[in-house]
Formats: C-alpha cells, sequence, structure tokens
C-alpha cells in the first residue's frame, strides 16, 4: 500500500512541474515607396553670338519623396561642342557651376561632361532641392549654371546655324 | 549536388532630359562708317559720302580708300577706338574684322590756321593810325607855340 501511494504521490508530483509556454507575434509591415521627384533642366535656348559667359538656368530638384539620408538623386551631365550640318567648323564650349556661400560669398567650379551633380535625400524624404560643391572646405550651393566660350572659337567658326545638346541623367542612388 | 546560381538584375530606372542650346554665326558684321568733313570714303570699292551703317564679311579682308575734297587732308582714322594710319595712297586694310566695328574719319581743310571769317584791312588801318597819331602831335606843337606867341 505505502509503495502504491508512494508511487502516486511521484506522479503527481511529476504532473505538477509541467511547465506551460505561450507565445504571441506582433507583425511590423512598411511599405518602402519608389521614389518620386520632378527633376528641372535649363530651358532650350538661343545663345548669342559672341557669347564669352552667360547663365542658361539651374538644375533643380522638386516634389520629392521616397528619399532618405544616404539615399540621393545622382544626375549626370553629359554635352559636346556645338556643330552645325555641313559645316566643318565646331565651337567648344564649358560648363560651371555658380554658387554661393551661406555668408553670400560666391564660387565657381567647372562641370566637365560626365560630370555627376548629386541632390542630397533628407530625413523628411525629399531631397534638397539644389545641389552643391565643396571648395577650400566650404560649401556652396548652385544657383546657376555658366555656359563659358572663348572669343577666338566664336571668330573661327564659319558662318551657319549650329546647335549642342545638354543631357541630363538622373538616377537614385543609395550610398 | 547541383547547385543553381540564378542571377536576377535589379534594374535600377534612369531617366534622361535634355537642353538644346543653338546658336546662328553671321557671315557678315555690321561696320558703323562716320566721314566727318569733306570727302569720300571707299570700303571694299563702294564709295560713300556721308556716315553710314555698312555690312562687311566676316574673316576677311576690308580694304579702305580715302578721298578727301580738294583742299582737305586726312586728320586721322580711328578703328574700334584705335587711331590707325592710311598708306602714301591714302588706303588702309582692316584684317579680319570678328564683331561690329566702327571706322571714323576725320577730314579737315588744309589750311592750318582757323578761319575766323574778319576781311578787314589791316595796312588801312595801320595808315590811319600812324596819320592820326600825327595829326595830333602837331595840332599840340600848333597849340603851344600860338600860346607862346
Amino acid at each position: 500500500m505505502k509503495k502504491v501511494i508512494t508511487l502516486a504521490l511521484a506522479l503527481l508530483m511529476v504532473c505538477s512541474m509541467s511547465i506551460t509556454a505561450f507565445a504571441a507575434t506582433t507583425t511590423l509591415t512598411t511599405t518602402v515607396p519608389e521614389a518620386t521627384y520632378t527633376l528641372n533642366i535649363p530651358a532650350n535656348q538661343e545663345i548669342p553670338f559672341g557669347t564669352t559667359e552667360t547663365s542658361i538656368g539651374n538644375v533643380t530638384v522638386t516634389e520629392s519623396n521616397g528619399f532618405a539620408v544616404g539615399k540621393n538623386l545622382e544626375v549626370t551631365v553629359t554635352y559636346d561642342a556645338f556643330t552645325a550640318t555641313g559645316i566643318t567648323t565646331e565651337i567648344p564650349y564649358k560648363l560651371s557651376l555658380y554658387g554661393n556661400k551661406s555668408s553670400g560669398s560666391m564660387e565657381t567650379t567647372d562641370l566637365a561632361t560626365g560630370d555627376i551633380v548629386t541632390f542630397r535625400g533628407k530625413t523628411n524624404g525629399t531631397v534638397e532641392e539644389k545641389t552643391v560643391f565643396e571648395y577650400a572646405n566650404d560649401e556652396y550651393t548652385v544657383s546657376k549654371i555658366m555656359f563659358v566660350a572663348s572669343s577666338e572659337d566664336w571668330g573661327k567658326a564659319l558662318a551657319g546655324e549650329y546647335s549642342t545638346t545638354i543631357t541630363f541623367t538622373a538616377e537614385v542612388v543609395a550610398e | 549536388m547541383l547547385v543553381l546560381v540564378l542571377m536576377v538584375n535589379l534594374a535600377i530606372p534612369v531617366f534622361a532630359q535634355t537642353t538644346t542650346l543653338t546658336t546662328t554665326v553671321p557671315d557678315a558684321y555690321p561696320l558703323h562708317l562716320e566721314i566727318q568733313g569733306e570727302g569720300n570714303v571707299a570700303v571694299n570699292g563702294v564709295i560713300y559720302d556721308k556716315s553710314t551703317d555698312i555690312s562687311v564679311p566676316r574673316n576677311t579682308a576690308i580694304a579702305i580708300t580715302l578721298y578727301p575734297k580738294e583742299g582737305y587732308h586726312v586728320n586721322s582714322i580711328i578703328y574700334n577706338g584705335e587711331k590707325i594710319a592710311a598708306d602714301n595712297n591714302g588706303s588702309v586694310t582692316l584684317t579680319n574684322i570678328t564683331e561690329e566695328s566702327s571706322l571714323k574719319v576725320e577730314l579737315l581743310p588744309n589750311s592750318s590756321t582757323p578761319i575766323t571769317g574778319d576781311s578787314s584791312n589791316l595796312f588801312l588801318y595801320l595808315s590811319l593810325l600812324v596819320f592820326s597819331g600825327a595829326a595830333l602831335v602837331l595840332l599840340c606843337f600848333l597849340r603851344k607855340r600860338n600860346v607862346v606867341n
């Protein structure tokens, strides 16, 4: 009898030692939107013959969404000399970025064909409207793109109608 | 064990926009010709007798010949603000005009003294001066003699 009781008590003790675990889950979801933006570039325009330096406008980004710090918009700028159909002469030129510091001082830097201008992503999901460049450890915000040509090159060109195309290629890039 | 590697090309959207710049290179430039004084100026053989704007071809030499009126001479030739000299034949060549330009020709009369318009007879007035002076002296002398007498 004692053995039976002992066995029963042992069995009861084992059964009372069971641990029940319960698990519950919380699921977080998010949607990473596709980055959207409007790229504004200089309008088509006529450059008067002999112009050595003039502003052609600016490249800016507006109505942007889906960006973040480190997720930027890079715009590659490519261009070539003025050419005319049936005319052998070309009119070379270069572009340069004209920027201002917060203090008001200005600076320029060359924009060679193939160079990239970057519009940095911000924490609010947009990108900076204007691009910046660094010069002498200072940051300058670009306010206009300058067209620069030499008078000698204008003088060498034969008479005719010339044109050139500046291509702005935009790409969303994560650092 | 066969390992299948699946490469997925994740296309990154790239968008391009273009700006077109155009320009017209002219085949001629305006030359502002100003003639001061009396005479003619020939530009590439075309004669002008008064100030005018003319069109000259780019990147070519322009022959200028000056014809001051009789009694006049070329005092100065100013091209784009700089004085230039003509040769003994009164000609000058403008080389490689590459922009809108100006040519000012000053033709002056040959007399070096300015003409004032005074045509009075100097000899007559000098004679009258001497005569009146002598008469005055004689009168004074005669009056003195009468007083003494």
